[in-house]
């Protein structure tokens, strides 16, 4: 009797450890959001546990960087200035790399995985974290100038315009800080946690949040000029061309919107969520989806013009540079396309993690 | 089979928020309430293996008695065990079957913790594509409680601890004393084994789960109480027992 009900339940007992272990998600470590940034003819990808820089014309490599491989993978898009880049990543620190070697020059420790990605301006680069601060450091050096501290994880890259940082926090509010002291000058209650970069231009601050919804508010005081309400999560970084925002939603659109008053022009349908916010050359609005496509819509009226099937999901924004349009899928794989019929140029190789 | 799957992972994670919106916001809270709702759905599963084990437990001096008797032909020993089941309207293999129906329940709990709990971006997309929109303005869930932030593992391993510790518990109680040594021996190494592997798993996993661990075992505890008592808490008395019907 013992012996025919015990050894069931021992197999039954260490199938629930094994997949407890291994299956059901929690245990998983974290996988990448690889980051993509273009300056001087380089390609900087953010991969993985490592950097890299890829020359723009040839993808060939340069350099790479290499994080705290166990602590987790980046999540940011690296920012580059005077030389240096900068890139945060899940182990807690912000790196500093010569743009040319990719030796580091300095780094910082945050008390949480940095998932935002850096903004550098005048001499200034400010980190923002999930342990909720933005941390304004002294871009050469990394000395610390002030901090300011948020209600909740900060996932969205800060936002410098003139002398002031707009930061969004996962604590539902947008913050409108003092770019030289750190003092708050408004913020704004959203209805739902805002993980997305806000746009700023022509005096309004242009942002999604989880609450379905695309905001825009008075740059100078945070008042809320319109809202408009998509099918599901905004998390991708509105794009202002003239007098049009384009936003991506997690219910598989992408929306042209009005500037002035947040009505709808067109809507453009993907198979799945577009998270990564759009870009923009001669006509052409450039859209990833997590449906693996990289979608070449007419600007005005949003009629596809091309696609370009990538290997699988891409959640990085594509960046455009002297015709042509750089895309990373969620494989780490770089993909160089010409912009204007999508022939594919070059590809880097997988990104080893 | 996936899409059945996915509906009824989508309607935990959706419960676990509903329940967080109306406990004051309070992830514990919820979890512990869940984790109460479950096990009381899941009753009617797990009560007739814990029954049956208890028959079984009583079962013990008649089944020594055959075990002796028949100490020299298996097939015979065998064969009376088995009389003696159909007689008392057991089926030895009938007692993994409910566990066997709660595995995806308990699965698919532990996945919507997880996914509620999400505290990196791709956890956060796949928690946008299930929460519903109503309760979108919930998220993140106000992941602190105590010390603990229930996103990450607990650092100071208090609730690995008391993971392991209610585990014993639990098992210990539910698991009767046996006279057979190759099956105390196999049972007293899965009661040290199962309780420390879980205890492991915790110090690594979200803290949110360590807290559904405890709070399911602290009511499989009271369940096991009021169908066994003690178990095989009180090994000195269970023993006396067992001799007594000797």
């Amino acid at each position: 009797m013992r012996k025919i009900t015990t050894g069931p339940k021992v197999v039954l007992w260490l199938s629930i450890i094994a997949a407890l272990l291994t299956g059901c998600g929690g245990a998983a470590p974290p996988t990448s959001w690889p980051g993509l940034a273009v300056a001087e003819d380089v390609v900087y990808l953010a991969a993985g546990a490592k950097v890299h820089a890829l020359d723009a014309e040839t993808g060939n490599p340069k350099w790479e960087f290499a994080g705290e491989e166990k602590k987790g993978p980046f999540y940011a898009t690296p920012a580059v200035e005077e030389g240096l880049v900068f890139v945060g990543s899940n182990d807690h620190n912000l790196y500093t790399l010569d743009a040319v070697t990719g030796n580091q020059r300095w780094s910082f420790t945050t008390k949480k995985p940095i998932i935002a990605g850096p903004a550098v301006a005048s001499d200034t680069l400010y980190v923002a974290s999930a342990d909720f601060k933005v941390y304004a450091l002294e871009a050469a050096t990394g000395v610390g100038r002030w901090e300011f501290t948020t209600g909740n994880w900060i996932w969205a890259t800060p936002l410098v315009a003139d002398d002031k940082v707009y930061v969004g926090s996962m604590d539902h509010k947008m913050y409108c800080l003092d770019a030289q002291s750190g003092q708050l000058i408004w913020e704004f209650k959203a209805g739902g946690a805002i993980a997305a970069t806000p746009t700023l231009a022509g005096g309004l601050l242009y942002f999604g949040a989880f609450d379905s919804k695309v905001y825009a508010l008075d740059a100078a005081t945070g008042e809320k000029r319109w809202e408009f309400q998509a099918g599901g999560w905004v998390w991708s970084q509105p794009l202002v061309v003239n007098d049009t925002v384009y936003v991506g939603s997690m219910d598989k659109r992408v929306y042209a919107l009005d500037a002035a008053s947040g009505q709808k022009k067109w809507e453009f349908a993907t198979n799945d969520a577009v998270l990564a916010g759009p870009a923009f050359a001669d006509g052409l609005l450039y859209v990833a989806s997590e449906d693996k496509n990289l979608y070449a819509l007419d600007a005005a009226t949003g009629q596809k013009r091309w696609s370009f099937a990538a290997q699988t999901s891409i959640f990085t924004p594509p960046v455009v540079a002297n015709g042509v349009v750089y895309i990373c899928s969620q494989d780490g794989r770089v993909y160089a396309l010409d912009a204007s019929n999508g022939n594919q140029r070059w590809a880097f190789p997988r990104t080893e993690q | 089979m996936a899409q059945l799957w996915n509906l009824l992972l989508q309607g935990m994670v959706n419960s676990l928020l509903f329940l967080y919106d109306v406990l004051a916001h309070n992830f514990v809270l919820s979890i512990a309430v869940f984790t109460v709702l479950v096990r009381l759905i899941t009753l009617p599963l797990t009560l007739p293996a814990q029954r049956s084990a208890k028959v079984q437990q009583e079962l013990q001096p008649e089944i020594e008695k055959i075990r002796k008797k028949y100490a020299k032909d298996k097939e015979k020993q065998s064969q009376e065990m088995m009389n003696l089941y159909r007689e008392k309207g057991i089926n030895p293999a009938m007692g993994c079957l409910p566990m066997l129906l709660q595995l995806p329940i308990m699965f698919a709990f532990y996945q919507a913790i997880i996914k509620a709990l999400a505290n990196t971006p791709l956890q956060m997309i796949s928690l946008g594509k299930s929460a519903s929109p109503g309760l979108s303005h919930l998220v993140p869930l106000g992941s602190r409680f105590l010390w603990l932030d229930l996103g990450y593992p607990d650092p100071t391993f208090v609730l690995p601890i008391l993971v392991v510790v209610t585990t014993w518990i639990q098992q210990k109680m539910a698991t009767p004393p046996s006279t057979d040594p190759q099956a105390a021996s196999m049972t007293q190494s899965m009661n040290i084994t199962m309780p420390l592997m879980f205890g492991f798993i915790t110090m690594s996993l979200a803290s949110g789960l360590a807290v559904y661990f405890v709070v399911s075992n602290l009511i499989g505890v009271v369940i096991q109480y009021f169908i066994t008592g003690w178990g095989g808490l009180l090994p000195q008395k269970d023993e006396k027992k067992v001799k007594k019907g000797k």
